[in-house]
């Protein structure tokens, strides 16, 4: 028999939302500084709006529901799911107020596409927006990287019971450090030494292809934000293509690789465990799909004959693929180039990389290499079992970090999911197919928000049904906690309207 | 060894570490590149 939630659950969950949501109402200071120092006043009206009403509602919430109780793995789970959802519409407030949205809807969109780090955006006019809406833009996709439960966890919520459930629903769920508020930091500290990195190589690129100091060091920031979050936003609708530039081109990629890494890679690698690199079942994973991916795509493209020469396809075809695979979503073409000048085979191979995604534990989405990695050696496993005598006994593992043993359990749990981001994927292939789009601009455009990824054939736009927007908006969010915490908070939910 | 020290090699395990990664990186571009120039000799 279901119950309905008790009053206590509901203050638990409410407690921990409204942390959540005076987070996001702190991280719009940055981009209320950025429009005061340029003298944006319109924007800075639109941001302290935005302030008021998330500390507000943040405080509001705690101070309602504070109680000291422990947390329990539903309240963790369904905490996670609802503050993604609290976080996308207060955090669409300044984006809604800026004026370049047709409807607070088409703001929550381009929130949820920020926060998962997919890149997809209804914005209009992007090339002449405020310095103060690029950087909440770019902050959104950096901080939805980390995972807006691993900023709390590091400002907001100390040394909580509750705190490793919240991370876990978040779609992270590994610890790098035996605390988990000291794991959150510990992500921190490998994406702020990358970010000083990373902005100050971009903003010297920058400079090289002749931007202004201060549009150099702007760009450079939010083109590393967009990079490393595998965020595929970008200052200029023209995206990296804006640059013209193989030099800009090499440090996106760098970045948006590096950036898919698995956090307990980066910090096994960071902490002297460098042969962790070439063992890592991950990186032999993502090293072999984006072989096969790259290989199939140059194939077809060969075929169509898309590109001339070895540094035309390097700059085309690797980047789109490689973009693609890491769930980044950057790009170097216009989105009409994908259906007239690649062709469907090329589309394919595009979209199989964006489907199988970058590492578990990153800011990367899709399939994820450690489900890809174990899938493919249970399937090696269950040939060899049928090669041997029936008394052999035959144990199968994988090394991440440390040697791990693959049960049966952890094959059934990863195909589940590969199970459901294929239906996921197909969904939206049949509906965008519904609304008349052609089906494999549907799939490759269903794929991309699934995937967190954010390339597009040209679908996504403001004159997008509403029905396709509001899909890709479900499907971000769900492939971003990778559904776990998603199915969490429906059972609340039915809990509510059928228990007793 | 002394605090200062003791940081000093922190930032240095974590330097070589950044090293590492971009290597890889750059591993994975010239594989790319390698695959390209192979299939565009055999197909091109």
């Amino acid at each position: 028999m279901l119950t309905k939630p008790k009053l206590s659950d509901w203050q638990i969950i409410g407690f921990y939302t409204g942390k959540i949501i005076v987070g996001v109402g702190l991280m719009m200071i940055v981009p209320l500084l950025v429009g005061m120092i340029f003298g944006e006043w319109s924007a800075v009206v639109d941001f302290v709006i935005g302030i008021s009403i998330a500390l507000t509602v943040g405080n509001g919430l705690q101070l309602i529901c504070h109680k000291r109780r422990e947390m329990t793995w539903m309240h963790g789970l369904v905490t996670a799911a609802a503050s993604w959802i609290v976080a996308m519409v207060v955090g669409a407030v300044p984006h809604y107020l800026s004026g370049h949205f047709g409807s607070f809807f088409d703001a929550s969109f381009d929130l949820m596409s920020g926060i998962t780090t997919t890149g997809l955006y209804l914005l209009q006019d992007l090339d002449h927006i405020s310095y103060s809406m690029n950087m909440w833009r770019h902050l959104l996709t950096y901080v939805g990287g980390q995972g807006i439960v691993v900023v709390a966890l590091t400002f907001l919520i100390r040394g909580s019971a509750g705190a490793f459930m919240m991370y876990v629903g978040e779609g992270k769920d590994e610890k790098l450090l035996p605390n988990v508020i000291q794991t959150a930091r510990a992500i921190w500290i490998v994406s702020l030494t990358y970010m000083v990195l990373g902005t100050i190589l971009l903003t010297a690129g920058n400079l090289y292809e002749g931007l202004g100091f201060t549009r150099a060091f702007l760009h450079g920031l939010w083109m590393f934000m967009g990079s490393w979050s595998t965020g595929g936003f970008a200052p200029q609708s023209a995206n990296v293509l804006y640059y013209h530039s193989l030099l800009i081109e090499l440090l996106t990629m760098t970045l948006f690789i590096v950036g898919s890494f698995n956090f307990a890679l980066h910090w096994a690698v960071w902490t002297g465990n460098r042969r962790e690199i070439y063992r890592n079942i991950e990186i032999m994973s993502f090293a072999t799909t984006l072989l096969i991916t790259v290989s199939l795509g140059t194939y077809a493209l060969l075929q169509v004959d898309a590109f001339r020469g070895p540094v035309a396809l390097f700059r085309r075809a690797f980047f789109q693929i490689v973009s693609a695979h890491t769930g980044t979503g950057l790009t170097n073409m216009y989105p009409s180039q994908f259906a007239e000048e690649w062709g469907p085979a090329a589309m394919l191979a595009v979209i199989i990389a964006m489907a199988l995604g970058g590492s578990a534990a990153s800011t990367a989405g899709g399939f994820k290499a450690m489900r890809v990695g174990i899938i493919a050696r249970s399937f090696a496993a269950e040939v060899r079992r049928l090669m041997s005598p029936e008394s052999a006994v035959l144990i199968e593992k994988v090394h991440h970090v440390k040697d791990r043993y693959i049960s049966d359990q952890q094959v059934q749990a990863s195909m589940m999911i590969v199970l459901a981001f294929i239906l996921i994927y197909l969904g939206g292939g049949i509906l965008g197919t519904l609304y008349g789009y052609p089906f494999i601009s549907a799939l490759f455009e269903s794929v991309s928000a699934g995937a967190t990824v954010g390339l597009s054939v040209g679908v996504t736009s403001p004159s997008m049904p509403f029905g396709l927007k509001l899909y890709f908006m479900f499907v971000m969010w769900i492939g971003r906690l990778e559904f776990i915490a998603v199915f969490a908070l429906i059972g609340f939910l039915i809990r509510v309207a059928r228990g007793k | 060894m002394s605090r200062r020290r003791k940081k000093l090699a922190v930032y240095q395990e974590h330097a070589a570490g950044i090293v590492a990664e971009v290597a890889l990186a750059a591993a994975i571009f010239v594989g790319g590149l390698i695959v390209i120039l192979v299939l565009g000799y055999l197909f091109g």
